[in-house]
């Protein structure tokens, strides 16, 4: 029977008011982690003044880093043994693997890499059977794996098929999962379908660290592909359409898009987006060499979309906008020379086909 | 079903009207640009493909496993400008619309050679090319797009039909010689040309 700790009690009471004050501790005696008291701090908080104490620096502690500055100092006997056999291309290969504790493999390489090294990625082990004060064991059967890793399509249909690499983060409730194949061939051009359920708000930026920066992957349809498909079918669309409530809507959904730059679409999504209606949805996917075009993924680049579908925009100082197709602008407004003052009059002929109040976008 | 017969099958329902189509997409991206002498584009020939399918590598093995998968200019398309200032600006303007998987200039490997010049690139065919009624088994990922010179357009044709005619024996030192010679010649053709383009192109900063 043990008397209880009371040393270890009392602390307990002070984390309870000054969480901040208490830390834990290896007892030099026994090993075992201890809470101990960080007093410097708790003057700290029951003082109204700067208390002195050690200089301040950004830095990471833990019980054990002494130890572990020592034993990384510490001279070690051992090799590296070159694993011809399991190596591909081992005499002109660049990319080294290697095997074993880690700070064992550092310290061989310390001499050889020394001032070399731009960038290091430290990852803590997991599923080691190690016993470590983090949560390290995550290990599953495959069934759990896959359920876990969530590598569905965004319908929930498994992705296993051909399986060459995944890659996946999970945090609650959001998973990235990508699935990189080649029909054919072991070396061949992957292609991937990559799912982000993390996409909630701001999904451009997050979207564009995902696919570029994290996976070093790019959309297979240009910015400026994909806009030039949507483009040059609403350009023919209003050219060959005769209804006039269609060139209308058209216009309209072009002087609007360019609040849609850099935003991750397909052509579905921009006639969604800009509320179209059906017979101009028609009329635009009409004109594309196939109806597969409709769900291209892209990012909307509004600098191509202006390159092939041109409105030209001309305000007056007394609050007149005249807006008309580029190409048409100067067929459709007859403009005087400027006069005295510099002022100028544009004239447009034709029959009224819409009058409203409208909220226009500036 | 063999390479050749597979690759003859793609050849007629697929490879034909997507390189047409290709060079008629082409056209469009670059309708506007100036000095380009022609865009062109073919595909493989079925005895080309099973000449390349059937390569042996110098160890004596196949080198394409996947000959229908892996031979990458199936269809090969180039556009021809006038001056070497035309080829970055029509790489340019593709560049924004094609997604290369791998670009090169080719230039012989030492400053003391002559030979093959040019700027090559491997692209994902544009999902418009790619009509949905073709048997996916078909349709190739990629085409090769090259963007030359017309010197160095010239020198890679005459190149190509001379060592096609000469298939069977190598070439001795000194036609060797002359095929280097003609190369030296286009490259400082095009040198002058270039110079001679930027000078009068913007004379404050001829040399």
């Amino acid at each position: 029977m043990h008397s209880p700790d009371l040393n270890q009690e009392n602390i307990a009471k002070i984390r309870d008011l000054f969480p901040g004050c208490v830390t834990e501790a290896r007892d030099e005696a026994t090993g075992q982690l201890r809470l101990a008291v960080d007093f410097d701090q708790l003057r700290q908080e029951l003082s109204d003044s700067i208390i002195e104490g050690p200089q301040e620096r950004f830095r990471l502690d833990w019980p054990g880093k002494r130890e572990a500055l020592a034993t990384a100092n510490a001279p070690i006997a051992k090799t590296l043994r070159p694993a011809q056999a399991e190596s591909l291309n081992f005499a002109n290969t660049r990319n080294l693997f290697l095997e074993g504790d880690n700070l064992d493999a550092l310290k061989l390489l310390q001499s050889s890499c020394l001032g070399s090294v731009k960038f290091i990625y430290i990852d803590p082990p997991y599923n080691t059977g190690g016993d470590f004060v983090y949560s390290d064991d995550f290990s599953v059967d495959t069934k759990t794996f896959f359920e876990r890793s969530m590598q569905a399509d965004t319908e929930g249909n498994r992705l296993v098929a051909n399986l060459e690499s995944n890659v996946f983060l999970r945090s609650v409730g959001s998973y990235k999962a990508v699935l990189y194949q080649d029909s054919v061939t072991e070396h061949g051009f992957w292609t991937a379908k990559a799912v982000d359920r993390q996409i909630n708000s701001s999904e451009t930026e997050v979207s564009r660290y995902w696919i570029t920066d994290f996976l070093d992957s790019d959309f297979k349809t240009t910015s400026a592909t994909g806009t030039r498909v949507l483009a040059v079918a609403m350009r023919n669309a209003a050219k060959a359409t005769e209804n006039l409530e269609i060139k209308k809507e058209i216009t309209a959904a072009a002087t609007l898009s360019p609040g849609l730059n850099d935003q991750v679409m397909t052509a579905n999504d921009f006639i969604a987006r800009l509320g179209l209606s059906q017979p101009s949805r028609e009329a635009i996917t009409g004109q594309m060499r196939h109806q597969g075009l409709l769900n291209e993924q892209f990012r909307f680049s509004a600098e191509e979309f202006n390159r092939q579908l041109p409105y030209k925009s001309v305000e007056l100082h007394n609050g007149a906008i005249l807006t008309a197709a580029a190409t048409e602008f100067d067929k459709v407004f007859v403009r005087s020379e400027p006069d005295d003052k510099g002022q100028v009059t544009y004239e447009a002929t034709g029959k009224v086909i819409s009058e409203k109040l409208e909220k226009v976008p500036r | 079903m063999t390479v050749e017969e597979e690759y003859r099958a793609r050849y007629d329902e697929v490879l034909v009207p997507l390189s047409a189509s290709l060079s008629e997409l082409l056209a469009e991206h670059l309708c506007g640009c100036e000095r380009v002498d022609r865009i062109s584009s073919r595909p493989k020939s079925v005895n080309r493909f099973v000449a390349k399918a059937g390569k042996i590598t110098d160890r004596g093995v196949p080198k394409y496993e996947h000959p229908l998968a892996q031979i990458q200019d199936q269809i090969g398309a180039r556009v021809t400008v006038f001056y070497k200032s035309d080829v970055e600006s029509v790489r340019e303007v593709l560049m924004r619309y094609l997604r290369p998987v791998e670009s090169k200039d080719l230039v012989p490997a030492s400053e003391w050679e002559f030979g093959y010049f040019g700027w090559h690139s491997v692209c994902l065919f544009p999902a418009e090319l790619i009509m949905p009624d073709w048997p996916s088994e078909h349709v190739p990922n990629f085409f090769e797009l090259q963007v030359k010179t017309l010197f160095q357009h010239a020198w890679s044709e005459a190149n190509h039909d001379l060592g096609y005619k000469n298939e069977k024996a190598e070439l001795t030192a000194d036609q060797t010689r002359m095929l280097a010679f003609a190369s030296a010649q286009a490259w400082g053709a095009d040198r002058a040309f270039e110079e001679l383009f930027c000078e009068l192109q913007d004379p404050a900063k001829g040399r």
